[in-house]
């Protein structure tokens, strides 16, 4: 295939291109830059806009939300909503949850569906693909019915060991199984076939021109998987595992639906407390938002490395 | 190099799992629970501030009553979803509140404890609630629940508009031609440039506040006798809504709004964009909290031919599994006690749904307070054994009408149609 | 395992019964195909004096062009977000910077993003319609008239979307390209347009795909937020898409039934679907 693109390349090449003068060369590409610079800028200040208005109101006085013309800067900083989100409810409880939960989720779901990816992208069996389209089907049956079953199996494994846990013999760590424990708000999350069908369409964009090393030495497909297959995914993994973190951090009706004590809910249950069927407290909502967004904001900044700059495949026109 | 890594991250992960693992200690159920009865209840909230109030009064039944524990869950959002879900496992909690309009609906399909017996036992005067408030949760002349707070329906109106305009407050008995005429005075292009700035009335983007003046016009939703034939397409209904939307679709004195609950539209009389709207008692905590310094009161709905407003309830009720019945109704006692149910009144959330409270000298320098409390002698509560579908139905059917899709009368007839297709077995 | 098809196959069989879910699982009544019947099915009814076919659920078919309507906007979210990866890839300063600001609807609490959105689309003080007033444009009313509700839940959409997933995906996807085969193209002189056509939208082919039917699948589920949050559904049930009536018929009217047989319905057209787009653009697709 590489040979196509290059043919095609190279009869529609056009003869001035290598002639161009070494200068031209670098003003292009720096007006291309500050053409993307401006670009981009522009898109950022689109994007933003909403959650600048987001932010101030997380910090205004409830009688300033809804002035008009809209305050944009609030006449008196309210920080104190910050405090008060997190004294309000037991946030912080809510925070070490939603970290476990996430945590568990995020490494169930990507070694789960790194394996199952890779015997649908390289393992050869008859009805591959029909089998691989019964596990996407799992994706098109909407949640709304498939909720109240899945809680009747919590709810029996929950009977099978009834107690609690408890850390250090202090701290509530919820039931072993069922209702009220951590177990029901992983497991369900650990088993995804969007997490699968992600991680095969990127296995099966590494060629397979570099497994046959490892199969002339005898290599089975433990090696391929482990010495080709990973260190070359590290985009799509860790694409995957922040798709499955956001997912598993924002996740409300689960987790609202499994957990009835204050010790065992996670953040988005947490901040919808702050709504009610009459009126919301927009201040504090704005500010929960912006406190359970935060650490996302944060990992996401400094992850980008891993996936951006991940790895630049070498070697593949040998 | 990888290796050794590979080697640091296993220990280190089955490190930390042997130090979690150590440190959990297991404990039965029903270990901690000291000999107490455990009952678990749930309640959604109206507004945020209820929150503390509701913990401090589950507080205040625990210090009460030694041997009974009461674990309360608050749930703002999807609270139906979380309760079906648990009523589908047949795992609900013992006590649970009840939205008035969906009361009905919970009886009939068996899930709410009768609690006919304990308010006999224990002498509960059922005389001293507003009757329309007792209406939905009962049947057949059985209790299945009491009202811990209600609510009705008035109108909130901008008292410097009015005094811009001239005009007089709006008295108790009000009609409905002088509430037309103050809105048209009260529509007003301030700044000349041919478009209203201030506008009137409003149409209510929430359902509920069309009841009243159906009511007042002498309609009703469904017939008293038989919860499942709807009356709401009959000309005293139709007309009255007709009447309502016309001032938003031929009198020009309300801004045409079809969608939305009344979130949106109270914001405009906050800011002083429109002069009276429909609405509840949390409209008034609510315009405390958003907009302190604003200068209006509230009337009785002005009646079309009887004085009518809807009431809103949120009743107690005990889940039928429930294996401590006795200790529960000690619990919707307490919760629909005239003690605790003043406490939630002082905490701005509901009026009162018992005599006794709305006669507390509380009450006496509130006048607003006061003009509700006076219309839940007459009002009627919106109940029905589909309510939820009839709501939608309605929903819809003014919608067609507010984008001028087809005439009143047509659309509810349609919507009338529409639900008894939808509720036949 | 367990706990996807247990569920699921339980869904199945709900869709052939009547369960109004409050009375618990023995209120579960058999009711064989009559929910599909009351669903899809067509009945001749007589009015006026005529005898005309019409739906048993005119609901039903009104929501499901709803929810094809509102897709209409993965295209173009598709473009979009390819566009901003593209545009991301390229080396400038805060380019880390910009692309957290692109992803930030993504990482934020979907309740609080809609509440905002319904903010800023009030037709009378809403922070959208102030913007245009200052330059002198009269808004209408966003999400209170028919013609308007669904483009601004595309457009709130697209703003939360076109930054998310996608931009990901392809970014992550276009560091997969070998920077050898550019080289090459640069030495043969090809254009800029040449390079992306020839090398960079062959090569991402396996992502385009893959986002295709991801949001296809989650198309044909999507719109719930929006109307639970925003619009109610409205107006005159124009933003109702199929999410948000299943999920109605289970936990505001008491028919799971209903729902689930919903489920199943929508389930075999999203199957459809992706099996036709999986046969005609799987082959279009592009491995190594």
């Amino acid at each position: 295939m590489m040979t196509e693109i290059e043919s095609a390349g190279a009869s529609k090449g056009m003869p001035e291109g290598p002639e161009r003068p070494a200068g031209w060369k670098s003003t292009r590409s720096a007006l291309l830059t500050a053409s993307a610079f401006l670009a981009a800028f522009a898109l950022a200040a689109l994007m933003i806009a909403p959650f600048f208005w987001l932010a101030s109101t997380a910090v205004k006085a409830p009688s300033e939300v809804f002035r008009m013309p809209p305050a944009l800067i609030p006449s008196e900083w309210m920080w104190g909503n910050f405090i008060k989100v997190w004294t309000t409810f037991h946030f912080s409880r809510y925070y070490l949850n939603s970290i476990i939960v996430t945590v568990c989720v995020v490494a169930g779901q990507v070694v789960t569906s790194a394996m199952a990816a890779y015997a649908f992208a390289r393992l050869e069996f008859p009805g591959r693909d029909k089998l691989f389209l019964c596990y996407l089907a799992t994706l098109m049956v909407p949640g709304a019915v498939t909720m109240i079953p899945l809680f009747i199996i919590m709810k029996f494994m929950g009977m099978i060991w009834t107690g609690n846990f408890y850390l250090f013999g202090k701290y509530f760590m919820g039931a072993p199984l069922g209702l009220n424990s951590y177990f029901a708000l992983i497991i369900p999350g650990c088993f995804s076939a969007y997490g699968t069908f992600l991680l095969r369409q990127f296995f099966m964009g590494i060629p397979k021109e570099l497994e046959e090393s490892v199969k002339i030495d005898g290599g089975g497909h433990r090696t391929i998987f482990s010495r080709i297959i990973l260190p070359l995914s590290g985009p799509g993994i860790t694409t995957l595992a922040i798709f499955t973190m956001l997912g598993s951090w924002r996740d409300f009706i689960w987790p609202l639906i499994m957990v009835n004590q204050d010790e065992m809910r996670t953040l988005p249950i947490g901040l919808s407390s702050f709504q009610g069927i009459y009126f919301s407290d927009w201040p504090l909502l704005m500010a929960a938002a912006l406190l359970i967004m935060a650490p996302l904001v944060v990992i996401f900044f400094f992850a980008q490395r891993f996936f951006v700059e991940g790895i630049k495949l070498q070697g593949i026109k040998g | 190099m990888s290796h050794k890594r590979q080697y640091m991250a296993t220990l280190c992960l089955s490190w930390i799992g042997l130090l979690v693992m150590t440190g959990c200690e297991y404990r039965r159920a029903g270990v901690d629970e000291k000999g107490k009865i455990l009952l678990r209840s749930i309640s959604f909230t109206g507004t945020p501030t209820e929150y503390p109030i509701i913990m401090a009064s589950i507080a205040d039944f625990n210090n009460a009553h030694p041997d009974i524990h009461v674990e309360h869950e608050i749930v703002a959002m999807e609270y139906s979803s979380k309760l079906l879900t648990a009523f589908a496992a047949g795992k609900a909690p013992d006590v649970f509140w009840v939205p008035s309009g969906s009361a009905q609906s919970y009886i009939i399909r068996g899930v709410l404890l009768e609690i006919t017996p304990f308010i006999q036992a224990d002498g509960i005067d059922l005389n001293d609630f507003y009757p329309a408030t007792l209406d939905p949760y009962r049947l057949n002349g059985r209790y299945y629940g009491l009202p811990n707070d209600a609510c009705s329906s008035v109108m909130f109106f901008n008292k410097e508009h009015y005094d811009a305009a001239g005009l007089r407050y709006p008295k108790d008995d009000w009609s409905w031609d002088e509430f037309v005429s103050n809105a048209k005075r009260l529509t007003r292009d301030i700044d000349g440039d041919g478009k209203t700035d201030q506008w009137g009335f409003v149409i209510p983007g929430d359902i509920w506040m069309l009841f009243p003046s159906i009511y007042s016009n002498g309609g009703r939703l469904f017939d008293p006798l038989d919860p499942d034939l709807p009356l709401f397409a009959k000309p005293e209904a139709t007309q009255a809504v007709e009447m309502l939307l016309n001032l938003a679709l031929k009198e020009k004195v309300a801004p045409l709004r079809g969608q939305m609950g009344d979130q949106d539209s109270k914001r405009g009389f906050q800011l002083g964009r429109i002069s009276m709207m429909i609405s509840g008692w949390w409209d008034m905590t609510d315009t405390e909290e958003y907009a302190p310094n604003m200068k209006y009161s509230v009337a009785p709905m002005p009646r079309i031919k009887m004085s009518e407003t809807q009431i809103y309830s949120t009743g107690t009720g005990i889940y039928v599994n429930t294996p401590h019945p006795r200790e529960a109704w000690e619990y919707v006692k307490f919760v629909t006690s005239s003690q605790q149910m003043l406490v939630r009144c002082k905490g701005r959330l509901a009026g009162p749904s018992r005599r006794s409270v709305g006669k507390d000298p509380y009450f006496n320098d509130r006048y607003k307070d006061k003009v509700f409390i006076a219309t839940m002698e007459t009002g009627l509560s919106c109940y029905g054994a589909h309510f939820d579908i009839m709501q939608d139905e309605l929903i819809q059917a003014r919608d067609r009408v507010l984008q001028e899709l087809q005439t009143t009368e047509d659309s509810f007839k349609e919507g009338e149609l529409n639900f008894l297709r939808r509720i036949k077995k | 395992m367990c706990f996807s098809f247990f569920p699921i196959a339980a869904s199945l069989l709900l869709a052939f019964c009547r369960w109004d879910i409050i009375s618990g699982l023995k209120g579960i009544e058999w009711a064989g195909i009559g929910n599909f019947k009351s669903l899809i099915g067509f009945s001749y009814v007589v009015s006026l004096g005529k005898t005309t076919l019409a739906p048993n659920d005119p609901l039903f078919w009104k929501y499901l062009y709803n929810t094809v309507c509102l897709m209409s906007a993965i295209p173009v979210g598709m473009a979009g977000s390819l566009l901003l990866a593209v545009l991301l890839n390229k080396q400038f300063p805060l380019r880390n910077l910009f692309r957290t600001i692109y992803f930030l609807p993504t990482m934020c609490v979907p309740v609080a993003l809609f509440l905002l959105w319904r903010w800023i689309f009030n037709n009378q003080y809403g922070l959208l319609n102030w913007v245009l007033s200052l330059a002198g444009l009269h808004g209408p009313d966003w999400l209170g008239t028919v013609a308007w509700a669904k483009p601004s839940i595309m457009l709130a959409g697209l703003w939360m979307g076109i930054g998310g997933g996608g931009m990901m995906l392809y970014l992550a996807g276009l560091q997969g390209i070998p920077r050898e085969l550019y080289e090459a193209a640069d030495i043969d002189g090809a254009h800029a347009w040449q390079r992306f056509w020839h090398i960079t939208w062959p090569l991402l082919s396996p992502t385009t795909f893959f986002i295709f039917i991801t949001s296809v699948i989650g198309g044909f589920q999507g719109g719930f937020e929006a109307a639970y949050m925003m619009t109610g559904g409205g107006p005159a049930g124009s933003t109702t898409t199929m999410a948000y009536y299943i999920y109605q018929n289970a936990f505001t009217w008491f028919q799971m039934g209903l729902a689930a047989t919903l489920s199943w319905i929508l389930f075999i057209i999203v199957m459809v679907v992706t099996l036709l787009s999986w046969r005609f653009g799987g082959r279009r697709v592009f491995y190594f």
